[in-house]
């Protein structure tokens, strides 16, 4: 029998928040993704629940919503309030190189172009073949390849890019 | 490093950014409210056509001159580009409540231009200056909305996480409040002006010496009680009754340097249903494969899954209005709906914008 809506929800909303924030690098985007995108499911949930993994459609539409146009204004500014703030990024800087080095790393992830990062959070987040990224990402596998190997070099550029922005002013 | 170091490096990041993930209160309220949705039956479709198709409502206006006279619609052949009617529904601009004060920085980095104004619907306004050639990118906003949860916080709370030492930077006399985003990209000051209210903003990325530069920008900003015509822009476009701006009117330069207008709405109210305005300069790319005439519209239903969208677009003043609503429809048929509120937009020719052309 199919699940139903509400045991959709109370079992998948957390996962799809944490997918969808690694994704959006922003947890209010992610919050504003995933809420769209139930509502949506919602209205359709027959349907949906009669395929054979609604899990697997409703995060198809997470990253499609994502990479799609209508957001492409609302990530460039965040409302939030200071502790709320804080809460994400502890006011003391943590010591150890680790950190910083992932820290980094995430920032340069956030500033991939948006199929790029979708296709390294689906390999490296969501542990998804290449053949299961270009199923998500509606392209050829070759294309989710190079969408993954533009992004680790870009990536791995990164760092040295920052401190060339830097010293240039 | 290794490839496998590296790659464990971003499956940690990744990890550590899924853990930042908000919690499900919102979503799950969100799902529990009633929903409206609107349905129209296929025999509707034929009749909007006609409909529109005879009543074409886009007002053309000489620049920035607001239009006192209201007259009968006229019907326009679909052949003929001229478009010279009026609004038959009820119309409004999408941001009427702009703020009281603005500000231009008296002092920026070296070489920073702007390059995009945005007009949020509670009457924020934000705008953004960038490096030509680099990542640096400074913004000022007046912000309408108190979104520090505690009005009174800075005379409560401890220091925030910016303030070293106990010491506090001032900024026209008032206490200035640092934070940082997620990944530490992303720097922000506030602060209030004498009445309490707005809340005056200043955000920097990639910004050297970040902290002494963003306050060296707030502190050079010369107020003034008006805005300035230019802004006037974000009022180019007017909505049907049926479309509620939802968060920002935006107007960014496009790639021949032309003021690009853009407005986020939701359709009677229905937050979920988005209509996307854009006022461009260019005609969509792919105009010609897969649109259909429909009197003087181009209109194109695409059916893509979870992302099928349906859109119009048409020429106004020597520019192209395009709507696009994403439906999350799996197989669309082909909606009136948003060719019936294309008919009522209301558009006026943008003035020049200097500031965009620098």
């Amino acid at each position: 029998m199919p699940e139903s809506f509400e045991d959709f929800v109370r079992a998948r909303t957390g996962v799809l928040l944490r997918y969808a924030t690694a994704l959006t690098c922003d947890p209010y985007q992610a919050q504003d993704i995933v809420q769209d995108v139930l509502l949506r499911a919602q209205q359709r949930w027959s349907r949906i629940s009669g395929m054979d993994s609604p899990e697997g459609y409703v995060n198809r539409m997470v990253t499609n919503e994502f990479l799609s146009w209508n957001r492409r204004r609302a990530r460039t500014d965040v409302l939030a309030s200071h502790e709320r703030m804080a809460a994400y990024s502890p006011p003391v800087a943590d010591p150890t190189e680790a950190v910083d080095e992932r820290d980094a790393v995430f920032a340069g992830i956030a500033r991939l172009p948006r199929k790029q990062r979708a296709a390294v959070v689906l390999r490296f987040y969501a542990s998804r073949s290449f053949a299961e990224i270009a199923d998500e990402l509606g392209c050829a596998e070759a294309t989710a390849r190079s969408h993954l190997s533009r992004a680790m070099a870009t990536l791995r550029d990164d760092a040295r890019m920052g401190r060339t922005a830097k010293e240039a002013l | 490093m290794s490839t496998d170091e590296f790659e464990d490096l971003l499956r940690d990041a990744l990890r550590q950014a899924a853990d930042r993930a908000p919690g499900q209160a919102r979503v799950r309220a969100a799902l529990a409210r009633p929903r409206k949705r609107w349905r129209w039956p296929p025999i509707a479709l034929m009749a909007a056509i006609a409909t529109t198709a005879a009543v074409v409502v886009v007002e053309c206006l000489p620049n920035g001159t607001p239009s006192g006279t209201v007259g009968p619609a006229v019907p326009v052949a679909t052949s003929t580009p001229l478009l010279t009617v009026l609004p038959p529904a009820p119309v409004r601009t999408p941001v009427t409540n702009f703020a009281p004060t603005w500000g231009d920085p008296g002092w920026l980095p070296s070489g920073m231009v702007e390059t995009e104004r945005y007009a949020a619907v509670d009457g924020s306004l934000t705008r953004v200056w960038s490096m030509p050639k680099g990542p640096t990118r400074v913004t000022f906003a007046v912000r309408q909305s108190d979104y520090l949860d505690r009005p009174d916080a800075e005379r409560k709370s401890d220091p925030p996480a910016f303030q070293e030492g106990g010491q506090y930077d001032l900024v026209g006399g008032s206490r200035v409040w640092f934070a940082t985003d997620l990944n530490g990209q992303l720097t922000r000051m506030r602060w209030r002006g004498a009445s309490n209210y707005p809340v005056y903003e200043v955000t920097a990325q990639f910004l050297p010496d970040t902290r002494t530069n963003m306050l060296r920008v707030a502190r050079s900003i010369q107020f003034r009680d008006t805005r300035p015509d230019d802004v006037e822009v974000f009022a180019a476009v007017g909505l049907p009754t049926e479309l509620s701006p939802t968060g920002e009117v935006s107007i960014f330069r496009d790639t021949h340097a032309k003021p690009y207008l853009t407005v986020t709405a939701s359709l009677d109210g229905v937050g979920s249903e988005r209509v996307f305005v854009g006022y461009q300069v260019d005609q969509p790319a792919d105009l010609v494969p897969g649109w259909q005439q429909i009197g003087y519209f181009h209109y194109r239903v695409t059916n893509d899954g979870p992302n099928s969208r349906e859109e119009v677009a048409w020429p106004v003043s020597g520019r192209w209005l395009v709507l696009q609503h994403a439906t999350f429809e799996t197989t669309l048929v082909g909606s009136p709906r948003l060719i019936g509120i294309a008919g009522r937009m209301l558009a006026r020719p943008l003035p020049d914008l200097p500031w965009l052309s620098g």
